[in-house]
């Protein structure tokens, strides 16, 4: 028996509390105002890619091992896959749209992958960027094991990860020397 | 197995009580994180009607030492503040496994409570918590229990928790001076119906003043069954031996001899038995290691 | 004219990915078309059952629904899931089995298609799926090779007796292996097995199929050689729609590994969409993708290897029993490619190889990356090994004493072998790794928990298949009124950059500056007719079909330059086009940019325009196979059974980086595939059941950031006689030596031989416990069977008696 679920039990005792149907989800997303409708049972990738129209997280396992759906809810790397949406409503997200500059300069994170190859087929990257923002955020200076450790979980089928850590240590020094 | 949940009933209680409520319903869930709900709903492994949030009910977010030593871990603290503990040597098994998990990211969206309660049994951070001794406190929104974390599993899949009832906290128990402890795994491929993908290992060795004498051990041995399993037989056997590799040997080997069949395939069994002694040897060695670490603020 | 070439040989940014970084790039399930459904199989839960029958009624009555259905519905025609059988020749294409229906009549494994639904939105369509009620007849499954080859053994497929589903000889047996065995000084025996390996491309599996009002079909997908996919949709399964009235679109691709050779869902969104009369878009989950139909062809094989006592081979011999699972895909032609490649790498003259590949009650299998070469190299490098370990050679001695040089046999006699660098990579790669100092002999240093070992492996691998497949390639370029071109091209960019390395042997060959011209691919409408990306052919087959538009591209700027220079003794002969400007070569301040030319060509007002444009076509017959070498150091921890890549060195003869930058990428990706595939990467079916066991992913372990050793990838660069610039191909070469090198290195380190894929803890640890004994020699994936060197023998004597007694009688 499923262990969240709790056996038959005696009559419910009176619940004040009023279930939450559909809410409209005024999210931030990339510094903007952007509103869904959200019913509990949507996922955060399905909202993001479905009704806001940013394709940019990918589906590609649902369970949160591959990281191709990383977003940053309140800066903070989560799997859009395994979260429902309605949990996130009030947070702000960042995901990779939000990246490059308002006047499309890319971010140096970006450039530094196109810069070193670290994009292949590319179904990885959206998430392997978010991670790696994620990453020079906390940690402005890395070692390459340091960032080996952070992308641990951002698995990539195509590049064998080589270049895609010289370009996050290639961002991370170019930042370093002030060039932004 | 879908791509999406259908739909469920959804609360955001802000009282134990009004969860507990809720929750007492058949087909309800709780939710803390959600890392294994959620992608559990999607599969349709579970089919909860309604989902009872914990995530906004207050008091549940404590996670610090009170003055008798007890650690507690309040239901929506992070595994990712489990980190901290790398520095106590005596828990540093629960940060080991907090910082083996694949993917880091679980760390940020999941908790320890919900973790314990999803009562998967290839989950890490029970192994650890029954090393360490540490015990589910568990409220009906009127009083609270204490069951061990190994007895809180009576079946597969299953936790102790009855309807009407939610862990509010996972306690570790105070630590004695000079102890150490340490967690480990290595991934397998499951080769059976009921075998598991890995075999993990975790254990708690407390030295004596001169940290030469074991005076106290706990050893948990994990993914062999339908949670993790202590080996007091084991345990008492090291007590008072010397903190040193025949001693961990010793051990490793009853351990693994003690180790259940999961299959009835005889080669799968002798190499899980082989990787539960080689787990247990290095889980209790490294713990010993730590338990002679200078010690740390 | 220079021998300094523009583009060619630059590390220059591919012209797709940006949209790749800024999450702009758009694959099949970004993509939104109007009034499109939602569409979903229905799976079966049994291994093998009949169906009784289907009750689709309540399905059907659910809001939201507007189509369903079984196999009643699909047209009675079966296929074959491979796309790229429609490459072969007549006398292979007829051998190619068609076998399934668009929707399975029985359901043969768990997983298979018994029905799928159509509805307004995802949650409608997938509560419908469990409104339809199937009535199933289990029937007895079987789940492993040997045991569906017996006598009892439960029948698959009415039409294939035996569950025999293809089985033929190496096409290039020769000499007289028997008595070669006989005569040698030394013969050795080994046996291997390695494990379906998952493709794991990220993006799972989806389509979207919608017909038009005047018949047309459109079908937006990843395939991997949409003009043959769209072929052998027309030819096999909708044969009312004519192969010119399908329009195939291949957005970008998440990856394929050579999983996109075969048909996913395309079959179902295009049924679904003509029972429903709008688009529908089929999508998949990761389970599905688990316990589906593509994964590496697990191939059991016993490779035999005689030879002199000086070390030369005299004999080479390889038996193949491959899986196919439930249907065929690939398997055949892997089988097949691996005894091309594993019976190709040494000179020999007295060569026999078999294949027989079986059915069972599993998933289907089919061609992953390598396409039989790394399933082959695993166990022919070891037996090689063992060989040399006879005569107490180094194991590189053995090596250079047997490669193939230059004018030996190729991979495809009776062509000769053109190009080899072999020799050089051994060399240069055993140099860096360090071999003479980490090798130190076959005896071994006992004790300790750890031991540490190094292995190598040298191999060959095609590079298009040129001979056994319709290797054709067509490109065009048109240059507009501005200068700019368009380069039309159809091969499969699927991450490897190949649309990049095209655009700069485009404008090295072309002369038009390589940052103005555009690539368009992707729809059939548009590309030319080639077959696709496979084999490793894309920059050697259709860089040569670029390569022929882009001198015709160049000599018609020529033509038309003359006039503009305004001077009698200007010739075409003396111009020169290069990074878009037209110049005497005698004179190169003389000239001026292509775009005045291009105009000209355009906007003529008098009776002579036309716009400049070539089209380009290259047929391949025969490949240029480009080789590599491999060492590896590992370390065994004796206690857990895990296998750690110290170092990792490699060597590759890929005649010349087009773009080194990409090849590097290539190289590297696939070596951590390799080593996936060596170490952590096995699909489990349980013997009892067939269902999947690793069905996610974390049970199906994956390389990660962490995975990656000290890895150098060398690139030895000589060009070839046939590729672009002597360009030879590079996707598959990376993937087949990692297994093959870390398993001679764990024997160096601990002295066990593992004859399963991966090399996993546990199979590390029995060996080690068991070590000498003979049941010790492995087991096979699903039941623990093994089969015995002397068993294949019995096996191989009767089928030859029977060919003999059939021969006999002819």
């Amino acid at each position: 028996m499923d262990p969240m679920q709790q056996s038959a039990a005696p009559a419910e005792a009176a619940a004040p509390v009023r279930p939450i149907t559909k809410e409209i989800g005024a999210f931030r997303v990339n510094g903007r105002e952007r509103e869904a409708v959200i019913e509990p049972h949507m996922l955060l990738v399905d909202v993001l890619r479905e009704q806001l129209g940013l394709t940019g997280a990918k589906r590609a396992c649902a369970t949160g091992h591959c990281g191709a759906c990383t977003v940053l809810v309140e800066g903070v790397p989560i799997r859009s896959c395994i979260t429902l949406a309605i949990t996130v409503r009030e947070d702000s997200i960042s995901t990779v749209e939000g990246l490059a500059s308002s006047d499309g300069a890319l971010h140096p994170l970006q450039q530094a992958f196109v810069d070193h190859a670290a994009s292949q087929c590319g179904f990885c990257t959206p998430g392997m960027l978010m991670a790696a923002t994620a990453l020079l955020r906390s940690n402005s200076s890395p070692t390459r094991d340091e960032v080996a450790l952070a992308l641990k979980g951002n698995l990539c089928r195509c590049t064998g990860y080589v270049k895609i850590i010289d370009a996050v240590l290639d961002a991370a020094d170019r930042a370093a020397k002030g060039a932004t | 197995m879908g791509r999406v949940l259908q739909p469920f009933e959804y609360y955001e209680p802000t009282t134990i009580a009004e969860a507990v409520a809720l929750a007492a319903v058949p087909d309800a869930s709780l939710l803390a994180g959600g890392c294994y709900l959620v992608p559990g709903m999607r599969c349709g492994i579970v089919r909860p009607r309604r989902v009872v949030s914990v995530m906004k009910v207050e008091g549940l977010d404590g996670f610090g030492l009170d003055s008798r030593g007890e650690l507690r871990v309040g239901a929506k603290v992070k595994i990712r503040e489990l980190r901290w503990l790398a520095r106590i040597p005596g828990r540093a098994a629960l940060s080991d496994a907090a910082e083996k998990l694949q993917p880091a990211d679980i760390g940020n969206m999941g908790t320890l409570v919900g973790n314990v309660c999803s009562a998967v049994p290839f989950y890490d951070l029970p192994v650890a918590l029954t090393a360490l001794g540490a015990e589910v406190r568990i409220s009906d929104g009127v009083s609270e229990r204490t069951l061990p974390v190994d007895e809180f599993y009576p079946a597969p899949r299953t936790t102790a928790a009855q309807a009407g009832e939610l862990v509010t906290s996972i306690a570790l128990p105070p630590i004695p001076p000079n102890s150490g402890s340490a967690f480990g795994k290595i991934a397998k491929a499951p080769r059976r119906e009921g075998d598991l993908n890995r075999v993990s290992a975790a254990c708690f060795v407390a030295l004596d003043g001169e940290r030469e004498t074991i005076v106290d051990a706990a050893i948990a041995v994990g993914n062999c069954g339908v949670g993790p399993r202590r080996v007091p037989a084991v345990e008492s056997a090291i007590r008072g031996r010397p903190a040193a590799p025949e001693t961990y040997a010793r051990a490793a080997d009853a351990a693994a001899a003690g180790t259940a069949p999961m299959t009835d395939a005889a080669w799968v069994e002798e190499t899980r038995r082989a990787l539960v002694r080689a787990l247990v040897r290095d889980a209790l060695e490294q713990a010993a290691d730590r338990a002679r670490s200078p010690a740390r603020s | 004219m220079s021998d300094e070439l523009s583009y060619v040989g630059k590390r220059l940014a591919r012209p797709d990915i940006a949209p790749r970084v800024t999450g702009q790039a758009e694959y099949t399930e970004d993509i939104v078309v109007a009034g499109m459904l939602e569409g979903r199989p229905l799976r079966s839960p049994h291994a093998h059952a009949r169906i009784r029958s289907i009750d689709t009624s309540k399905a059907r009555a659910l809001p939201g629904v507007v189509a369903v259905i079984t196999h009643h519905d699909v047209p009675a025609r079966r296929f074959t899931r491979s796309t790229l059988s429609e490459a072969m020749p007549a006398h292979t294409y007829s051998r190619e089995r068609q076998d399934q229906y668009v929707v399975s009549e029985k359901a043969r494994f768990i997983g298979d298609w018994v029905a799928a639904v159509a509805a307004e939105d995802i949650y409608a369509a997938e509560r419908a799926l469990e409104l339809i009620e199937v009535d199933y007849e289990p029937l007895p499954a079987v789940f492993d090779p040997f045991c569906a080859l017996e006598e009892r053994a439960p029948r698959i497929h009415d039409d294939a007796p035996g569950n025999v589903a293809f089985e033929a000889d190496f096409a290039y047996n020769c000499g007289d292996v028997e008595s070669a065995l006989a005569a040698a000084d030394v013969v050795v025996e080994f046996s291997g097995v390695n494990s379906r390996q998952k493709h794991l491309h990220l993006e799972t599996d989806a389509a979207i199929a919608w017909w038009d009002v005047d018949g047309r079909l459109t079908v937006i997908s990843p395939a991997q050689g949409p003009h043959l996919a769209r072929r052998h949709l027309s030819k096999r399964i909708f044969t009312d729609v004519e192969e010119g009235d399908i329009r195939w679109i291949t957005p970008s691709i998440g990856g394929s590994f050579g999983a996109r050779l075969a048909l996913g869902v395309e079959p179902l969104a295009v049924m679904l969409a003509k029972v429903a009369g709008r688009p529908v878009r089929v999508t998949t989950t990761r389970e599905e993708d688990f316990s589906g139909y593509s994964s590496r062809t697990d191939q059991h094989q016993t490779i035999r290897v005689g030879g002199a006592r000086d070390g030369t081979i005299t004999a080479l011999e390889q038996q193949i029993v491959s899986d196919s699972g439930a249907y065929l895909s690939q398997s055949a032609s892997t089988s097949m490619v691996n005894l091309k490649h594993t019976l190709g790498v040494f000179r020999c003259p007295n060569l026999r190889g078999h294949a027989k590949v079986v059915y069972t009650n599993t998933p289907t299998t089919s061609g992953f990356r390598g396409y039989g070469n790394p399933e082959g190299a695993f166990v022919l490098q070891q037996a090689v090994d063992m060989f040399a370990e006879q005569l107490d050679m180094d194991p590189v001695e053995v090596r250079l004493k047997n490669i193939r040089r230059v004018g030996d046999p190729s991979l495809f006699p009776p062509r000769v072998l053109e190009h080899t660098q072999l020799e050089r990579c051994i060399r240069v790669a055993a140099e860096r790794f360090g071999w003479k100092q980490k090798w130190s002999g076959w005896g071994r240093a006992e004790g300790g928990r750890r031991g540490r070992g190094v292995g190598m492996s040298a191999l060959t691998n095609t590079t298009s298949a040129g001979g056994s497949l319709l290797e054709h390639s067509n490109a065009a370029i048109k240059v507009a009124a501005d200068g700019s071109a368009d380069l039309i091209v159809s091969p499969s960019e699927m991450g490897q950059g190949i649309l990049g390395g095209l655009r700069q042997v485009a404008a090295e060959a072309s002369g038009l500056e390589l940052e103005r011209i555009r690539v368009l691919t992707g729809d059939t409408d548009v590309t030319l007719f080639d077959i696709g990306s496979h084999a490793s052919r894309s920059m050697s087959v259709i860089g040569m079909a670029v390569v022929d538009a882009a001198a015709k591209v160049k000599d018609q700027i020529r033509a038309l330059s003359v006039a503009r220079f305004d001077d009698a003794t200007v010739t075409t002969e003396r111009i020169e086009v290069r990074e878009g400007r037209v110049f005497l070569e005698d004179d190169p301040g003389r000239g001026f940019d292509v775009r005045e030319v291009a105009h000209d060509a355009i906007y003529n007002f008098g009776s002579a325009g036309a716009q400049i444009f070539a089209t380009g076509s290259h047929i391949s017959s025969g490949p240029s196979p480009n080789h590599q070498a491999a060492f590896a150091e590992v370390e065994v921890d004796t206690a857990t059974g895990q296998v750690q890549v110290l170092k990792y060195v490699v060597a590759h003869d890929i005649g010349r980086a087009i773009n080194p930058q990409l090849v590097e990428a290539q190289l590297e990706g696939g070596a951590v595939q390799g080593l996936g595939f060596a170490l952590t990467e096995e699909l489990t079916v349980d013997p009892d059941s067939g269902r999947v066991l690793s069905d996610s992913l974390f049970a199906y372990r994956l390389p990660t950031s962490m995975d990656v050793p000290d890895m150098e990838n060398i690139l030895v660069e000589d060009p070839a006689p046939v590729g672009p610039y002597g360009a030879k191909g590079v996707g598959e070469a990376p993937m087949a030596s990692p297994a093959a090198a870390v398993a001679n290195a764990v024997y160096d380190a601990v002295g066990i031989r593992i004859h399963c894929l991966p090399i996993a803890p546990d199979r590390v640890l029995w060996q080690l416990l068991h070590e000498g004994a003979e049941e010790a020699a492995g087991s096979s994936r699903v039941t623990g069977q093994f089969v015995r060197p002397s068993e294949q023998t019995a096996r191989r004597q009767d089928d030859d008696g029977q060919r003999a007694r059939r021969e006999a009688s002819a």
